[in-house]
């Protein structure tokens, strides 16, 4: 049956059906096959995995981060950052991985900071006449800060699969995503500095303190949204549906950029998005349910505990199967099935779980940015023009910056670990 | 455009105006949940679960719709490669085995109507039946938005145009 189950889905794979859908199917024909288990089952899980209250936090952060970006606040934040790194050598590089930072804090999806960030600064950079291959590789690498800084979509997904706490997820993201967006910033002024892409001029006092008053708004939401579930004041779900409106607030009343014909785009656009997550999420608890009453995951962890009971193998182990899974899958789909299959060998090792699912969202935001496959490639060549084949030249040395991060996240729990423990978390 | 396409693409248009207005009722239910909570001190009882229905009708329906925009992600490591013509037969056998997986959405998201629709719900205590419809109703439109898909890929393959 389990071979039945894993044959079917990489078959399904291969000739493209949609994820959700080759996770279906693979999943009926072992229980077809098994032949003692009503097909009734499949509806009923399905009902239930998206029957749920903190699920509800992705289809409102995905609206708020549309919102927010339709409200005309990626522009402000731009200039924002714009005073403050602008001025540096590949100054503008700087600026579009500052802005995603900033970006990233608001909305819980990489391939949204992409591409609002993206649209602005790719063309920008292009016309200072920075290389556009590089320019590119920039934001996409950049993009996804979007699910390693919080509020983040993964770690939300992680969090209900596990049970670990989304607001210490979300807290824990801090660290890491800041480490990686300096990492980040290093390689870019390196290379521009090599490149002699220049700066701006140092800007006033005056215009750092302007443009930081048009920022506030959307600076100040992710202390509300932070702040709130720290306190124990909403749920990660509340502090989304908080966002929601404040966003619209923002968008419609103060920034008034937001249009109410651009409202029914935006909900759509939303719920297709959300949709997407859901259905994937509704059928891999089909999937899931069959791993587990098989016991696959202790199978598979006694297996890898049998080449080495040392922790430090066994992640490096699992780092490699993630970026690979990440590489090749869609971040959400593979959240949903590796993590209660890697669970029991996390626990066996002693690896905190709080841990592990920044070890997992990290290793899997790296995945968008890799060759051959990845959402923020696809998005930022998209914006930019240019072929698969341009990035990826353009792409390594970003790349390499990010897994000698990953290694630092996955070999000092306490960059992951430090702020949830000092918050009580 | 022939008629089917037409009037899927009409079902498909006021399905989407639906689940904008579900999205908006969601937002406002929680968000009158946290301010009922904070404000007037007193939690209502029915907003949870209000939400959650509405998520999972919002799900679903949204499911539909990214049927018809072939918004689904898929592997493209393999096809990509493929010539086209072989790409389009590929494409073909995988759109009838989703059918396939509608159809037994369809049947079973029937067949579980009989076995909710003597439940009520524990706080607004409606039928069960009406969440649990989303799959029945969510199956049909994405079987009927895969033959207009079916029918394409096979013109397609017919005129050696492209899909």
């Amino acid at each position: 049956m389990i071979y039945a189950l894993i044959i079917s889905l990489i078959f399904f794979f291969m000739i493209n059906v949609p994820i959700a859908i080759a996770i279906a199917l693979s999943s009926i024909v072992a229980i077809v096959i098994k032949g003692n288990i009503p097909l009734l089952v499949i509806v009923q899980k399905m009902f239930t995995a998206t029957d749920s209250f903190p699920l509800m936090a992705v289809p409102f952060f995905i609206l708020a981060g549309s919102l927010m970006e339709f409200g005309g606040i990626s522009k402000r934040l731009v200039d924002f950052a714009n005073s403050i790194v602008g001025r540096f050598s590949g100054g503008l590089a700087l600026v579009a991985i500052i802005a995603s930072m900033f970006f990233g804090a608001i909305s819980g999806a990489a391939a949204a900071t992409t591409a609002a960030i993206g649209s602005i600064l790719i063309p920008a950079m292009v016309r200072r006449g920075y290389d556009r291959n590089y320019s590119t590789a920039v934001q996409a690498t950049a993009g996804t800060l979007g699910v390693m800084i919080p509020p983040s979509i993964p770690m939300v997904i992680y969090g209900v699969l596990t049970g670990v706490s989304i607001g210490a997820l979300f807290v824990g993201g801090i660290i890491p995503g800041i480490l990686v967006g300096c990492s980040l910033m290093l390689v870019a002024f390196k290379i521009a500095k090599k490149r002699g892409y220049k700066g701006d001029e140092k800007p006033s006092l005056k215009k750092v303190f302007e443009t930081f008053k048009e920022a506030i708004l959307a600076l100040l939401m992710p202390i509300i949204i932070l702040g709130g579930i720290y306190g124990g004041v909403f749920t990660p779900t509340e502090a989304a549906v908080i966002a929601v409106v404040y966003g619209f607030l923002i968008g419609f009343f103060v920034y008034r950029e937001l249009k109410l014909k651009d409202l029914k785009d935006i909900l759509t656009n939303t719920v297709v998005s959300t949709a997407m997550i859901m259905f994937i999420i509704a059928t891999a608890s089909i999937f899931g349910w069959i791993l587990a009453s098989e016991q696959i995951p202790q199978v598979i962890a006694s297996a890898i505990l049998s080449i080495s009971k040392n922790p430090i193998v066994i992640m490096a182990l699992i780092n490699i199967l993630l970026l690979f899974l990440g590489t090749f899958m869609e971040t959400i789909a593979a959240i949903i099935i590796v993590v209660p299959v890697l669970m029991p060998i996390i626990s066996q090792i002693g690896i905190d779980p709080l841990h592990f699912g920044l070890i997992v969202v990290v290793n899997l935001a790296i995945g968008m940015v890799t060759p051959p496959l990845g959402v923020c490639l696809f998005v930022g060549c998209s914006i930019a023009g240019i072929t698969l084949e341009d990035i990826t030249k353009a792409v390594w040395p970003f790349l390499i910056a990010m897994i000698i991060d990953i290694l630092i996240i996955t070999y000092i729990p306490a960059v992951s670990t430090f702020l949830p423990k000092l918050f009580g978390m | 455009m022939n008629l089917f396409s037409i009037v899927l693409d009409r079902i498909n248009k006021t399905i989407e105006w639906i689940v904008s207005g579900m999205l908006i009722v969601m937002v406002i239910v929680v968000f009158l949940q946290v301010i009922f909570r904070f404000i007037i001190m007193s939690s209502l009882s029915w907003s949870e679960e209000l939400a959650r229905y509405l998520l999972v009708w919002i799900s679903f329906l949204g499911a539909s719709i990214g049927v018809k925009r072939k918004a689904h992600i898929g592997v493209e490591a393999v096809t990509t490669f493929l010539p086209e013509r072989i790409k389009k037969v590929v494409a073909l056998i995988a759109t009838l085995s989703a059918m396939v997986f509608f159809v037994v959405v369809i049947i079973w998201g029937y067949k579980i109507l009989d076995v909710v629709s003597n439940q009520v719900s524990p706080a607004m205590e409606i039928n069960m039946s009406i969440p649990y419809s989303a799959l029945l109703v969510s199956g049909i439109l994405m079987f009927l938005y895969s033959i207009e898909n079916f029918v394409n890929i096979i013109k397609a393959l017919k005129g050696g145009g492209i899909a």
